[in-house]
């Protein structure tokens, strides 16, 4: 009998190991084939067909904002007012053009881009913020906790839009995309710090936890090598819901008139369109039916995402 | 449970105190009531300013401000907006027009995620629950104004059409000065029709999420332990389900609704401008606008009000229902 | 081991008509990984006043089999053959009808204790609940005396005052005793009590057990004790099933099986128990492996990778329950080499059991890498 001092890093399965005649016997085709977490996970999502056709959807729409300007006739700025106004399909215009002419396909296309801009800045943002209060909470409890919780808790007292808009109204200077990114991203921490916080308050517990503390693992590498690893889950499904949330309130923002200015981005070509709706119907169905489909898409992943992590969700009951 | 109540008031009411603080540092930061001042052509004489800075206070330090602005809270004093008007008697007003919507929007959105949960959970995976499931991601990915301007500019023309008849309002709350002419009911019906498209707009957002929650919570005492005892008893499963399911799954959306009041409130913004109402929303956002401190305060301070005296009524709420929390 | 004593009219011999007929019982789950064939023909009779212990390991289809009597599995789940109460088939009925029989033929008695009761209703309007749900005449009032009534029979003391007290105001220990109120509220015919002590401390078990045998004397019903304890089943049971696999694998009278046990299987769950009446130290024999997947289960005997008699023509086809005693039945075709009194020890390798094959160590817990500290957390 084989004995081994360390322990085995059991992540890919008995399937890599050959060692024991008993072994080869005992498995036949009894077991199922053993496969890492990771595998597991990805397998799970790819599975679930909606995850996997928001997912398809949304690379398509994401290739189509970053490569299609490069073989489209019109570019986002171009002003063209021979052609103002005219519905989709004239003039080479596929989906119409607005007030001054400019082509609503290239500024859609232009107005993605800079969502994913202020997609990846917002939730960075958040995320930074999120981990740091999150763990400080989690792992240092009391005190800490109590204190950081209780501020979480007040600042959620005020409707978070409302917060945006007067935060928005001090920086006149702020008003392209990625000023209101940061600024959505200062306040969209506050839910994930729950989150990971009484995570952690369950992780801590557990035994890995305190072996690692036995041996002496400094708490830096206990939050960074154990403790983060174990939250990937909730921390990559938060992201992409919060991805969802962030688009939609910088839509929210610019129609009232506190977000994007001097830029464009997709809300606030759905903002724009709203004043047209009747007279111009393409300025608003457009624009606004792209970020459906892109906060859909989204929030289709994320459910995935979840579902593949936790798949007890999608247990049938009695 | 006695106790239990008079623990939560006062940690409520030391939260609105603390969230007042918040909010007074935030406008203050945010907001100069001279601002407008500031920018005439050409620029008043410092004297000018200096006497106004002085009459409102303004150099006084933030613990001084801060005290006096509360005291005057406290009494539902909330000073006078840059015009000169009182804030409190419009805020009040506003808040009666507003809470309508908010109000009507509530209790939409729950009733229809009762049902849309339970429908969904009882009949797992059956076409039923994938329309409801579909319905609800759309929901969701919905900007509200968009939704709201949608129903604004297309439905009630269609529906009007339909019927015949201008049922479906869009703009403002009433129709203009109606109190003047109508009958009791000529206004009351007025405002219904004013009101139909903006509740729904307010409740779908939180209808969706909801349902979904509710889906879950009851997915999850479906397959609970008690539920198969109760089967296992001879109850007939709508029985169980109802007395049993039920009653443990609506606890949870309790606390969910509660939670919910913050973004509610920031929809109901949102939906007061496209429907040009005249109530809270629109006092904000002209009030921010203008640099206008003592309404955006009176505002926020309301708005705090609310959310905490919900998360309150919440934790009561929950206390009633679950006796394992009321005994502890 | 149990400290109870069997009531006195099974001493009886059992009446020949069968209360309970099941016949070829069949349960499969459709899963993302396959069809999971969790009972695989299962069949066995029960007479009024006896007490069948049902024994197998986690995911030998003990419980999955007692909840396909009763209908309480997933709408998922397929269900074939033939289950007969008093005559009745239980497998064609609806669920109105069926509710009327659970509860009032059939009850059930539940392996958690703590999660078995509804929180937010008191105890004592579980208990009348089941007695009004089958008799709509009973007043709350009369409902209620009777939900005292029982609750002094199995033993909660106060039982006036407890009987308005929630579920959380009880040990565990209590909670069960409530659960077999219930179940024996209405004078049921059968009793299925589904691994009752498992979640329970070893001390509170013993209780629990003399709790069910008033439960069986008060209301004459036969009991199906499921459990993985083969010492409770000694002292209870008059009749037991091995299960393994989903199938029978050994049945007969409790004496016979256990001192001469005719399948491999059970002889080495005996021989795994620690005994303290032994005078000579003998080792323990635990089986290698774990049971086999139900997804894919491969022609040929289930147990036989693990069973020390196996020989290739074991792996041709599922031997049949054969009737190797009086009334005592084992699914073996080696079985002959169990006869007389054939120690555990002379059959498995106590020796043997490498914990370092791969498949024994898949079965140990924590084995995430993200979970495991490893030197590196040494500073």
């Amino acid at each position: 009998m084989t004995t081994t001092q360390q322990p085995q890093n059991l992540e890919t399965g008995p399937a890599t190991t050959t060692e024991q005649p008993q072994a080869a016997q005992i498995e036949r085709e009894f077991t199922i084939k053993a496969r890492s977490q990771r595998e597991q996970i990805i397998r799970r999502f790819v599975r679930n067909k909606q995850a996997m056709g928001g997912f398809v959807v949304f690379a398509l729409v994401l290739l189509i904002a970053w490569a299609g300007p490069l073989v489209y006739g019109f570019e986002f700025a171009e002003l063209k007012p021979e052609d103002a106004s005219v519905g989709p399909g004239t003039a080479g215009h596929l989906l119409g053009t607005d007030g001054l002419g400019r082509d609503l396909l290239a500024q859609i296309m232009r107005g993605v881009q800079r969502s994913t801009l202020v997609i990846l800045i917002a939730v960075g943002i958040s995320l930074a913020l999120g981990l740091l209060v999150g763990l400080l909470a989690g792992y240092y409890g009391k005190w800490v906790d109590n204190l950081l919780m209780r501020l979480v808790d007040l600042i959620l007292t005020i409707p978070t839009l409302v917060v945006l808009i007067v935060v928005a109204s001090n920086f006149p200077n702020a008003r392209t995309a990625i000023g209101i990114a940061i600024i959505i991203g200062i306040f969209g921490w506050l839910d994930l710090s729950r989150i990971l916080r009484s995570q952690i308050l369950g992780l801590r517990e557990r035994e890995f936890i305190e072996a690692a503390h036995a041996l002496g693992a400094s708490d830096r590498r206990i939050m960074f090598k154990h403790l983060i690893p174990n939250m990937l889950g909730s921390i990559i499904v938060w992201a992409t819901l919060a991805a969802a949330v962030t688009i939609l309130i910088e839509a929210s923002l610019t129609y009232l008139g506190f977000g994007v200015a001097n830029d464009i981005s997709l809300g606030k070509l759905v903002a724009d369109g709203v004043s047209a709706a009747q007279t111009r119907p393409w300025l608003f169905y457009f624009p606004g039916l792209m970020l459906l489909l892109i906060a859909l898409c989204i929030n289709l992943i994320g459910d995935g995402i979840r579902d593949a992590f936790d798949p007890s969700n999608k247990k049938v009951r009695a | 449970m006695f106790f239990f109540t008079i623990r939560r008031l006062l940690s409520s009411i030391l939260v609105l105190l603390a969230s007042s603080m918040l909010v007074f540092a935030l406008c203050v930061a945010s907001f100069d009531p001279l601002s407008a001042y500031r920018q005439r052509q050409p620029p008043p004489p410092p004297q000018f300013f200096e006497a106004l800075t002085e009459q409102l206070s303004l150099d006084q330090p933030f613990f001084v401000r801060y005290f006096t602005w509360l005291k005057g809270v406290v009494t539902l004093d909330f000073g006078v907006s840059n015009a000169g008007t009182p804030v409190g008697p419009v805020l009040i007003e506003r808040l009666g027009i507003t809470a309508r919507m908010v109000v009507a929007a509530i209790v939409l959105a729950i009733l229809l995620a009762i049902v849309v949960g339970v429908l969904t959970a009882v009949r797992q995976y059956k076409p039923e629950d994938y329309f409801f499931t579909f319905l609800t991601y759309v929901l969701i990915a919905l900007p509200t104004f968009w939704f709201a301007a949608l129903l604004k500019e297309f439905v009630a023309i269609q529906f009007n059409d339909l019927v015949g008849q201008r049922i479906l309002f869009t703009l403002g709350e009433q129709s203009p000065a109606i109190e003047l002419t109508g009958t009791g009911s000529e206004i009351f019906w007025d405002r219904v029709g004013h009101l139909v498209l903006p509740t729904i707009s307010l409740a779908m957002l939180s209808f969706a999420a909801w349902s979904r929650f509710q889906r879950a919570s009851l997915l999850d005492v479906l397959g609970s332990d008690y539920m198969r005892l109760a089967r296992a008893k001879g109850l007939p499963y709508r029985s169980a389900l109802l007395r049993h399911g039920l009653r443990n799954a609506l606890i949870p959306l309790t606390t969910v609704v509660a939670l919910g009041v913050g973004s509610l409130l920031g929809g109901a913004v949102i939906t007061e401008t496209v429907f040009v109402w005249h109530g809270m929303g629109e006092y904000l956002i002209m009030s921010i606008n203008a640099d206008d401190l003592n309404p955006v305060l009176g505002w926020m301070m309301i708005a705090a009000f609310f959310v905490i005296a919900f998360n309150l009524i919440a934790d009561l709420l929950y206390a009633v229902l679950d006796p394992r929390i009321r005994l502890s | 081991m149990s400290t109870m004593t069997k009531p006195a009219h099974h001493m009886d011999k059992p009446s020949a008509e069968a209360i309970l007929e099941v016949d070829n019982l069949e349960v499969h789950f459709p899963t993302e990984d396959g069809i999971v064939r969790a009972v695989r023909g299962v069949s066995y009779r029960l007479h009024p006043g006896e007490v069948l212990g049902i024994v197998g390991e986690s995911g030998s289809g003990k419980s999955v089999t007692s909840l396909a009597i009763m209908g309480l599995l997933p709408k998922s789940a397929r269900i074939t053959g033939s289950v007969k109460f008093r005559g009745q088939e239980l497998l064609e009925m609806g669920d109105k009808d069926l509710s009327r029989i659970r509860g009032k033929g059939v009850s059930m008695i539940f392996q958690d204790p703590m999660t078995s009761l509804d929180p937010v209703y008191k105890v004592g309007y579980q208990i009348a609940e089941t007695v009004r749900q089958h008799d709509k005449n009973v007043s709350g009032k009369a409902a209620t005396a009777r939900a005292v009534d029982l609750l002094e029979l199995v033993g909660i003391p106060n039982a006036k005052d407890r009987v308005t007290s929630y579920p959380h105001e009880f040990s565990g220990g209590m909670r069960q005793r409530v659960v077999i109120a219930i179940a024996m509220a209405n004078q049921p015919d059968i009793i299925i009590a589904d691994e009752p002590t498992t979640a329970l401390d070893v001390t509170v078990q013993a209780q629990i057990l003399e709790v069910l045998g008033t439960a069986m004397e008060e209301t004459g019903a036969a009991t199906v004790l499921i459990t993985h304890d083969l010492g409770v089943v000694a002292g209870v049971a008059d009749r037991m099933l091995v299960m393994y696999a989903g199938r029978v694998v050994e049945s007969g009278p409790v004496d016979g099986v256990y001192y001469e046990p005719r399948m491999p299987y059970t002889l080495g769950l005996l021989g795994s128990l620690p005994r303290l009446d032994q005078t000579e130290k003998q080792k323990l024999t635990p089986i290698k492996g774990s049971p086999p997947s139900m997804v894919n289960p491969p022609p040929g005997c289930p147990f036989g990778p693990r069973c020390p008699l196996h020989i290739a023509r074991c792996d041709e086809a599922e031997p049949p329950l054969t009737e190797v005693e009086a009334g005592h039945w084992a699914a073996c075709i080696r079985n002959e080499k169990l006869e007389g009194d054939v120690q555990a020890t002379e059959i498995f390798d106590a020796d043997s059991t490498d914990l370092t094959d791969p498949v024994v160590a898949d079965a140990l817990p924590g084995t995430d890498a993200a979970t495991v500290a490893t030197g590196e957390d040494r500073p």
